[in-house]
């Protein structure tokens, strides 16, 4: 797997090499937008992180260009600026996430890792939040070595807490997920579920909180 | 601040210039005009009573050695009046009184014939008027002298009614002078107050304009001062853009080397290498680097919030959902703090004017104060308690003390008891200027049970 990094700023860029290369990742660098243009050409990257403000390109030109030169790489865009138009435009020209400066450096490898994920299409079937997996595939989950006795229902409602950890999941998400059209739906037959789920989860190191009058929300304590 | 006294206003100029040299002049028409009447009034009734003497002289004659004399009643009946003035008269020949009151006593040292002569005297100390005729008559050597007078009292009340009626005038002349100055100075200074309305409508705007103002209808004796406000606006509004620039430069400039900092400081933290006294240091600098980015974004938030740059056209936005993502958004941290959020809303729409960004961002800030510097385990409660348009946010935290609600939305403010926890101290100022761009409200409240902090955002409903 291979990244690019289109960085002008000398010093944040080795900052940047030093992080994703010790993740295992073979990281080329180039300090302007023409040379970006080059490069791509000749390699086919698996994700790219463009900076915005380049001394000789604008950065957003370089985006339109690559995309118009068929590079189907997820690009990430840094920029300085914080303003929605900006954001709004990065992603309108073609760009697949954004972050702004100064960001952490955990959250870049993050997001580079799901960019890296999604451009290969596959899925990693195995999710994971703390000691907890679930195997989206099979439906089997595990608590450390132990596996984890769920029911369909259950399965359902922690895989969707899961996809979003550390996110507030609106009771009406959570409730069309687990139940279909023809259930005959109790109004607090969601929170029977959460019990189940809570009981469970006892001594995991995780928890699912409420938030009145929004969901629920899946984290690690 | 106190505002400077003012000058005296236009129309007390006005008044001064115009009412003084006004009441001069018709102080000394009313002096000419009052000796005018006395002279005309004087010289009216003096003919009458001229008359009256003729009429009486006429009838002197001879007759078989006596002097006769016919008093017609026509002769003193001219000079009855409205005012019942007494008549007097007498005839005098060779000093003797043939006839009439004796008490009316002659003038003889002027006695010339056959004019008639007036003159002022007292009649039983009653001031009178006396007109004396010295008449020939045929087979007397001596003139016989005939004399009417009347009392003053109806001359005077004709002259007193016409300098009363005069008088009248005058005044009535100065106060309808006084009502024309104020009349026409709020008339000549409408165009002002047109003026004057087109500034108060902008100051209120959310967003500052400095488009000149227009110069149609301005009187051709303010177009000068408007055309210098205009080009000061034009000034202003150059060093309002130079300043826009340098804010949106500096953010880059300041973000830049921060995010070189941030990402070596947190390699070298990842490493786990070093001496106790190596982790510490990196450990603060990281947590320094975290808090000037912060008031670097907060201060760039600011001078946006501040400015009309980007500009988000007011429009119809759903407050309900606006602040259940604003909750959502900041759950995570609530609980990473101890604390517990909860939302409440009787509507699941409610539109109302603004920006669903901008809003969002005034409802994040204040979301923040509550995890900052709420109470470990508290309790933060976003409400939409009626369809009103209002969004409150309430933590049961230690609260802001009455007396510095309004400091508080001063910039870099921040209350003593909360100087060891990390802040910008702009927070509560960025709200306040968003809110002036959205037209919304913000102010601070104690929440009914007495604990905690209030904040309220007053939004327009549609």
């Amino acid at each position: 797997m291979r990244l690019l990094i289109v960085e002008d700023d000398a010093a944040l860029a080795r900052g940047l090499l030093k992080a994703f290369r010790g993740d295992g990742l073979a990281v080329d660098h180039v300090s302007n937008g023409q040379d970006a243009l080059d490069v791509v050409k000749m390699e086919p990257y698996s994700a790219i992180i463009l900076d915005l403000g380049l001394p000789d390109l604008d950065g957003l030109a370089v985006l339109k260009r690559m995309r118009t030169m068929q590079v189907t790489a997820p690009i990430l865009i840094l920029t300085a600026r914080d303003g929605t138009n900006d954001r709004v435009n990065g992603l309108d020209n073609g760009a697949d996430d954004y972050l702004s400066k100064p960001f952490a450096v955990e959250e870049l490898e993050a997001r580079v890792r799901a960019l890296i994920r999604r451009g290969q299409g596959s899925h990693d079937p195995i999710v994971v939040l703390g000691s907890l997996r679930l195997d989206r595939a099979t439906g089997a989950a595990y608590l450390g070595d132990d596996v984890l006795e769920l029911t369909r229902r259950e399965r359902s409602v922690l895989e969707t807490l899961m996809s979003k950890v550390g996110t507030v999941v609106p009771k009406s998400r959570l409730s069309a997920d687990v139940f279909d059209y023809d259930d005959a739906v109790s109004p607090n037959a969601l929170e029977v579920y959460i019990g189940r789920l809570r009981r469970k989860l006892e001594r995991s190191g995780l928890e699912i909180r409420t938030v009145r009058g929004l969901g629920y929300l899946l984290r690690q304590i | 601040m106190r505002a400077d006294r003012p000058g005296f206003s236009i129309k007390r100029r006005l008044l001064w210039t115009l009412l003084v040299p006004l009441c001069v002049i018709l102080f000394a028409l009313g002096l000419s005009g009052a000796w005018l009447v006395q002279r005309n009034v004087e010289n009216s009734s003096d003919r009458v009573l001229s008359g009256s003497l003729q009429a009486i002289g006429e009838t002197l004659a001879m007759q078989e050695g006596y002097i006769t004399l016919d008093l017609p009643p026509s002769a003193l009946g001219m000079l009855e009046n409205v005012d019942r003035d007494n008549v007097y008269y007498s005839v005098i020949y060779r000093g003797k009184v043939i006839t009439g009151y004796p008490e009316l006593t002659t003038d003889q040292s002027a006695n010339s014939l056959e004019s008639i002569r007036f003159r002022d005297g007292l009649f039983h100390g009653v001031p009178i008027r006396i007109a004396m005729e010295a008449k020939l008559v045929p087979q007397l050597d001596s003139p016989i002298i005939v004399q009417v007078a009347e009392t003053t009292k109806n001359r005077r009340a004709v002259a007193n009614r016409i300098m009363v009626t005069l008088m009248a005038s005058e005044v009535f002349l100065l106060l309808v002078i006084a009502g024309l100055v104020f009349f026409s100075v709020d008339w000549g200074l409408k165009p002002l107050a047109a003026l004057r309305r087109t500034v108060e409508s902008r100051i209120a705007q959310p967003e500052l304009d400095f488009a000149p103002l227009p110069l149609k209808d301005v009187p051709q004796e303010v177009l000068p001062f408007v055309s210098a406000f205009n080009t000061l606006l034009k000034h202003v509004e150059q060093t309002f853009d130079t300043l826009r620039r340098f804010t949106s430069d500096a953010s880059h400039q300041l973000r830049a080397p921060l995010a070189v900092v941030r990402t070596h400081v947190e390699l070298l933290e990842r490493r786990a290498e070093g001496s106790p006294e190596v982790r510490t240091s990196l450990s603060d600098i990281s947590q320094a680097v975290r808090a000037l980015q912060r008031l670097i974004v907060q201060l760039i938030s600011l001078a946006k919030a501040e400015r009309p740059s980007e500009r988000h056209t007011v429009e119809v936005f759903d407050l309900v959902e606006c602040a259940a993502a604003a909750s959502r958004a900041c759950a995570a941290r609530a609980f990473d703090s101890g604390m517990e959020i909860s939302f409440e809303s009787d509507q699941n729409r409610l539109m109302v004017y603004g920006s669903p960004i901008l809003a969002g961002e005034m409802m994040a800030n204040l979301l923040d104060n509550c995890i900052r510097y709420g109470r470990e385990g508290g309790h933060i409660i976003i409400r939409l308690p009626d369809g009103l348009g209002r969004l409150e946010i309430e933590d049961d935290g230690p609260g802001i003390p009455p007396g510095q609600r309004e400091r508080v939305f001063e910039r870099f403010y921040r209350l003593p008891q909360n100087s060891d926890r990390e802040g910008s101290g702009l927070g509560l100022s960025i709200v306040q200027a968003l809110g002036k761009r959205l037209g919304a409200s913000v102010s601070l409240e104690t929440p009914s049970n007495g604990v905690g902090t209030r904040a309220v955002i007053q939004f327009q409903r549609v």
